[in-house]
């Protein structure tokens, strides 16, 4: 529907900028979408957008889907239902995956992204036993229990 | 093999500080705290945290969060949300009072504090805060003789207060750049003065406003919901026009300026409020220049017997429609919506001005 109401103009070429992962993908986006990284929007204000953009901390992978993510939140004319139910599809992902995102959106400075992923492992958190948490994210170096106990009793109305 | 191998992995622990911080700011602190026994490596991460939720289940809850915020080695606090709601009974000022005393000394940011049946004072220590840029509060009194001083701040929401008429204009006199204003006051309010030369956003939600004079040059977006004016203020409901709607028209300058969004929200037919609100849609789209939106999101009522709807209800629905067809237009964007329900299902209406095909009114089935 946008790109119909868009067709009486004349036609504008758009302008890509080239991205390049860790592992030598490379991957066009349009200016307009890359603005959402803060990262990436110095890098155009500087004029350091014209050759291949290395981004050696996200592999390919990890890249393709941010570049969609970015996509996404770039349309036009996306009802906000439509846009909240495509996020949740997006970060329905598996945890470590989740923090490919988060590392990403961080680097990139994407602060929907950012949000989006940190939320959902914020949720994931959110409620559980010190023992679960451990359990769901293989965290080991654990403290004897005596320890423990006085950790605990530090700030025990938080455990109660 | 290789697959088991790396499902033991800790992926989380070697994330950067800043990463868990900002996963700490989706947590209530509780939550945030409890992570200090997960491992040796995290025993003191939530002291770092800039970000505090906290929600106050019983009295004896106040002190520890007050012990707990006294251990934090952050030197910001970036928010502060306190949710007071589940309190029984109102004892805690004091302890409040020093529970945000950490964080306006911290710079507070982004504060929040949530009251339910006990209605409290704001602290006072929080009344004059420079560093506050977005402020929340839900269920309380402004202190007596306390001034305001909130020179930074942009975004204020303020819920069930009790607020008189002065109060108000006490709040804004204090809030120099304050861009958004959301307001649901109690009923002590009656004549709402709204005078302010930063603001961008306001948001009325009330019932029992006799009158309302806004003067903000710079308002984009006007939002009002619930049930507007007393009866008796209006004898003359029935003759009513628009250009009587705001005595001080000349005062309204947003219109001249920059208004651009105005929503109307459950707006009941048949009833003083439906003319009135009605009044001012259309004397918004006669005067307001930069106009683009008007949204009015009504509900039509059944009879009695259920399966009709009343006449009366119907004409006003009618004039909702012509409002959308026909009245004159400052500006050549302005577009009406109008949402309405009717038995349940939720039906929209777009329509331009310059659009001149038919429009009837729908039917209903």
């Amino acid at each position: 529907m946008s790109s119909s109401s868009s067709s009486s103009l004349p036609p504008c070429p758009k302008k890509m900028i080239t991205l390049k992962s860790s592992d030598g993908e490379t991957f066009q986006i349009e200016e307009t979408a890359a603005l959402q990284s803060k990262t990436l929007e110095n890098m155009i204000d500087e004029n350091c957008a014209s050759t291949p953009i290395p981004l050696r901390s996200i592999n390919g992978k990890i890249l393709a889907k941010v570049v969609e993510f970015c996509n996404k939140h770039a349309e036009v004319g996306v009802d906000a239902e439509s846009l909240h139910a495509w996020d949740a599809e997006f970060v329905n992902v598996e945890y470590t995956t989740l923090f490919d995102y988060i590392l990403a959106a961080n680097f990139l400075e994407i602060p929907t992204l950012l949000d989006l992923a940190s939320g959902v492992v914020g949720d994931m958190i959110k409620g559980k036993t010190p023992d679960e948490i451990r359990k769901m994210f293989n965290i080991n170096d654990a403290f004897s229990p005596e320890e423990e106990e006085e950790v605990r009793r530090a700030n025990q109305w938080a455990f109660e | 093999m290789a697959g088991r191998r790396q499902r033991k992995v800790d992926h989380i622990s070697p994330l950067p500080d800043a990463v868990i911080h900002h996963i700490f700011s989706f947590l209530p602190f509780k939550d945030v705290i409890k992570t200090s026994v997960l491992s040796k490596q995290w025993r003191f991460a939530w002291t770092f945290t800039p970000y505090i939720d906290a929600s106050l289940s019983s009295k004896g809850v106040v002190p520890s969060i007050s012990r707990a915020l006294s251990l934090r080695t952050a030197t910001e606090i970036e928010k502060f949300h306190l949710d007071a709601s589940s309190m029984p009974d109102s004892y805690i000022s004091w302890e409040l009072n020093r529970c945000f005393g950490f964080a306006v000394a911290r710079k507070v940011k982004d504060a929040s504090l949530v009251f339910g049946r006990s209605t409290e004072h704001i602290p006072r220590i929080l009344c004059d805060c420079a560093s506050l840029v977005s402020f929340r509060v839900s269920g309380c009194y402004l202190p007596k003789d306390t001034t305001i001083n909130w020179p930074s701040l942009k975004k204020l929401c303020i819920h069930d207060a009790w607020l008189n008429d002065d109060q108000i204009m006490k709040i804004l006199n204090g809030c120099p750049v304050l861009e958004s204003l959301k307001l649901r006051p109690l009923r002590m309010l009656s004549n709402l003065q709204i005078d302010s030369r930063s603001l961008r956003e306001l948001v009325i939600e009330s019932d029992g406003l006799s009158t309302i004079d806004i003067s903000a040059p710079d308002l984009f977006s006007l939002r009002f919901s619930g049930g507007f004016f007393k009866n008796k203020d209006f004898p003359e409901l029935y003759d009513f026009d628009e250009k009587q709607f705001w005595p001080s028209q000349k005062e309204f300058h947003c219109v001249a300026n920059h208004l651009k969004s105005v929503e109307i929200i459950g707006l009941e037919f048949n009833c003083e409020n439906s003319k009135i609100l009605l009044a001012l849609a259309k004397f918004l789209l006669k005067e307001a220049v930069g106009l683009e939106k008007i949204t009015i999101d009504a509900e039509l009522r059944m009879s009695r017997q259920g399966v009709t709807i009343d006449p009366r209800d119907l004409r006003d629905f009618h004039d909702v429609i012509q409002l959308q067809k026909g009245s004159r237009r400052a500006s050549r964007k302005a577009e009406v919506i109008v949402k309405y329900r009717f038995n349940g299902p939720r039906y929209e209406l777009r329509k331009h001005k310059q659009n001149t095909g038919t429009q009837s009114i729908p039917r209903f089935a």
